[in-house]
């Protein structure tokens, strides 16, 4: 039985992205919040001390229940059903970003947003080279209220990636800033209790909102990538869903 | 041994005008830059299926890409960090194969035993990534690998699959022999750009220190069957497509002869 609508997938090749709910359990959601804490300094009990805490990406992806959130949750599968059933590679881990409470109450929606993969002098992807996947998942482990930092896509942005990589080089944009380029339609704040996903495409425009609530935004990313992607690396088919099976 | 054109001659141009001064100076085979040209196949305004088809359409076939070198460090910073520089070796691999190449041709880092290092496993550990491909390691004047000594340090502890590009320019800017440099290892050579120069200076082939006749000898008798690319620079004695013609045909009269 699938988890994926037909649906769900034309709305995902619309619009770049598909948001579901509910898909950790709540041993998932109780482990793994148990190893992130333990990774933060701050301290659980005392949101006072949540404000501007650290860090933003503690290095717990390949902690067991922080792996389980992908691979024995709906999510990795209902990723498969995007991209087809066996293509996507099992060995990413899911990386931690947080955005810790700012104690700040001027919330503006974000202007500006970014294409993944690409070099800046802190990410560490090496100067001159794009990295690329297929779909990237974002999932929350908490509830990710409205100006409370939520992960941000502009809809549509993949279509416009998709013809432009066709006449020009993917390291034309630095730092992944297609913002000028590109035709941007009004950004979506992806909010949602715990165990919200979303599925994105792997050239949709993103960012990550400020966060003006008082809990932190606790968001697991995670890029999948076709098992051969190194071979699609430069390709930009005519068709763009050519290399996912389950959309195409 | 088959000839090809090299976008040294003209660095400026971009792909579509390089295809042409290749196709107007004879030449049906082009070796491009990774960096350096505008011809580059990651310049801004074109993307690898456009490379491919323009390649295609031009009736040129690509016979190699130079990516960039092993040097151990990042080159944002400068700091030693092999795998960072990996990453970029590796990714400059994978976009030489998506231009339809098995091989790619690159060079070392600073005069150290450090980069010496860094460049024995960088080149296993490239090699491991990409299986049927080719690493084609190029001389160059102030590089760790400029002369027979560092070739020799070298050679023998890398794959297989780790050949040699012998640049004749390079070895004379370096003061090198290029003689023993190809005997010595005539049965590893993979690639070879020539250049003729008097002293460091580049002068139309014939009449520079190229021992042309006896290195085509040398690689005669080692069977080597490969490409000789045809590797003008600076060019002042003419335009590139003329310059160009006029090498080529040098060295197919001796291949003739």
């Amino acid at each position: 039985m699938p988890y994926l609508s037909d649906d769900d997938k034309t709305f995902f090749r619309e619009n770049g992205y598909l948001v579901k709910h509910d898909l950790l359990s709540e041993k998932q959601l109780h482990d793994a919040l148990d190893v992130v804490w333990q990774n933060l300094d701050c301290d659980r009990n005392n949101p006072q001390s949540w404000i501007d805490a650290g860090p933003n990406h503690p290095r717990i992806g390949a902690e067991p229940a922080i792996r389980a959130t992908l691979y024995e949750s709906p999510v990795f599968p209902m990723a498969e059903e995007l991209v087809g059933h066996g293509k996507l590679s099992s060995n990413t881990n899911p990386g931690p970003h947080f955005r810790f409470p700012t104690g700040e109450t001027d919330w503006k929606m974000p202007t500006h947003g970014h294409l993944d993969g690409y070099y800046t002098p802190t990410n560490g992807v090496p100067k001159g080279t794009v990295g690329r996947f297929q779909v990237g998942a974002s999932f929350y482990l908490n509830n990710v209220v409205h100006k409370g930092g939520a992960f941000t896509i502009w809809p549509g942005t993949h279509i416009q990636a998709a013809e432009y990589f066709k006449k020009h080089s993917l390291l034309t944009f630095k730092g992944g800033n297609a913002n000028e380029t590109f035709d941007m339609p009004d950004p979506v704040e992806i909010t949602g209790g715990p165990g919200t996903v979303c599925f994105w495409h792997g050239q949709l425009m993103h960012t990550g909102a400020k966060n003006c609530a008082e809990e932190i935004r606790m968001a697991l990313i995670t890029r999948l990538t076709r098992k051969d992607n190194n071979e699609l690396l430069f390709e930009f088919p005519e068709d763009i869903w050519a290399n996912y099976d389950g959309i195409n | 041994m088959n000839l090809s054109f090299s976008t040294t001659a003209c660095p400026k141009a971009e792909l579509p005008e390089a295809l042409e001064i290749c196709a107007a100076a004879g030449f049906d085979k082009i070796e491009l830059f990774r960096t350096w040209t505008e011809s580059s196949p990651v310049h801004d305004d074109t993307s690898v299926p456009m490379v491919r088809d323009r390649l295609d359409t031009a009736g040129v076939t690509l016979t190699g890409l130079n990516i960039r070198n092993i040097t151990g460090r990042k080159s944002d910073s400068d700091e030693r960090n092999l795998g960072y520089n990996l990453r970029q070796v590796t990714w400059d691999m994978h976009l030489a194969s998506a231009l339809r190449l098995s091989s790619a041709n690159t060079k070392g880092g600073q005069r150290t035993d450090e980069a010496l290092e860094d460049l024995i496993e960088g080149v296993n550990t490239a090699l491991e990534r990409m299986e049927d491909f080719t690493l084609n390691l190029g001389n160059h004047a102030g590089n760790r690998l400029e002369g027979l000594d560092d070739f020799k340090a070298i050679m023998p502890n890398v794959n297989d699959r780790a050949k040699i590009l012998l640049d004749t320019g390079h070895l004379l800017t370096a003061g090198e022999a290029i003689l023993p440099f190809a005997e010595a290892f005539a049965d590893r050579i993979g690639l070879v750009h020539l250049r003729d120069q008097k002293g460091e200076t580049p002068v139309p082939f014939g009449e520079g220190d190229l021992p042309f006749d006896d290195l085509i000898k040398i690689l005669t008798g080692a069977g080597y069957d490969g490409t000789l690319v045809i590797e003008l620079e600076k060019v002042t004695w003419g335009e590139p497509a003329e310059a160009a013609a006029t090498a080529r045909e040098h060295i197919e009269n001796l291949l003739a002869s």
